[in-house]
């Protein structure tokens, strides 16, 4: 299979663009002084249908190695499976807990929920979890990200290159 | 239809990690291990969480947060652009974590490859 065709790289770097944009969603999500608490609220709802995206989008992957799992797979991806695994469970805590302490989202819909300082902690300790789970996820497909971000870069000063070169080209057709 | 049954699958599994999660709180398990609020704070009648991001550095420092949660929700209701300091800390956390498994990933293969099964020999042709 020639893993280098347009489809196949047409899907990296959709997945790429995808999964950039959820780590800068990540990152200012868990900076709610910068945002203040009303977009914190709106763009963590947000993330989790961007997670759910990220886990459709891989599905394939994820029910091929979950039936691997005990018998023969590499080791890389059973700790890949397990970290990942672990970071949906994080993930699902923080965007629980977050729904229940939410001051801003939920009592917009008629919702509202008794403060609670366990919801509170859990949310902040799962954060802090989430951050450095975050780390080991992008650590563990770094090379994949460099690789299809060095193709993005690629084909981005191609296409600037061919539209420079157009009015020259036109130009001399033209002559 | 199947990436709907795929959704569905998703939300069930984040329902039992929700469930597990409600479980929890009412056997206070969780509750008993989290740390308790600061005596100071709880005084003065603000419940001040430490877990807060920024919380440890101000309790550290002896300052006194009137305003209870540091990054928390009780301050944070309007946008302060002092705030991204805090992305910009998780961001070289996880440019941290990043270097260090990428710079032990030769060591880390290395232990992987003799735990994963090994492969079947290729038969030479009869």
């Amino acid at each position: 299979m020639n893993i280098h065709t347009p489809e196949v790289q047409r899907r990296a770097l959709t997945n790429l663009a995808l999964d950039g944009a959820l780590f800068v969603a990540f990152l200012v999500a868990t900076a709610p002084r910068f945002t203040g608490i009303a977009i914190h609220e709106w763009l963590g709802i947000a993330l989790s249908a961007a997670v759910v995206t990220h886990l459709v989008i891989h599905w394939s992957w994820i029910i091929g190695v979950a039936r691997r799992f005990f018998n023969r797979t590499t080791g890389s991806a059973r700790l890949n499976y397990a970290l990942n695994t672990l970071l949906f469970v994080v993930f699902t805590t923080i965007i629980f807990t977050g729904l229940m302490i939410s001051e801003t989202a939920l009592p917009w819909i008629g919702i509202r929920f008794e403060p609670d300082r366990f919801w509170r902690q859990l949310h902040h300790l799962a954060s802090d979890v989430a951050v450095f789970l975050i780390g080991v996820h992008v650590a563990l497909h770094w090379r994949w990200t460099v690789n299809a971000t060095r193709r993005l870069l690629a084909r981005f000063s191609r296409k600037t290159a061919a539209f420079n070169a157009a009015p020259v080209l036109r130009k001399e057709a033209q002559q | 239809m199947k990436t709907i049954w795929r959704i569905v699958a998703i939300l069930a599994a984040a329902l039992v990690v929700v469930g597990a999660l409600i479980g929890l709180r009412q056997t206070e398990v969780l509750a008993r291990s989290l740390p308790e609020p600061d005596r100071a704070h709880l005084e003065a009648g603000i419940e001040y969480d430490r877990f807060a991001p920024g919380g440890f550095e101000r309790s550290e420092r002896g300052e006194f947060v009137g305003d209870g949660f540091a990054r928390g929700h009780h301050t944070a209701r309007e946008p302060d652009a002092r705030g991204i300091i805090e992305a910009v800390k998780n961001l070289l956390i996880i440019g941290v974590i990043i270097a260090l498994v990428v710079g032990a990933s030769p060591i880390t293969r290395r232990f992987l490859r003799r735990c994963s099964p090994p492969r079947a020999e290729a038969r030479p042709p009869a």
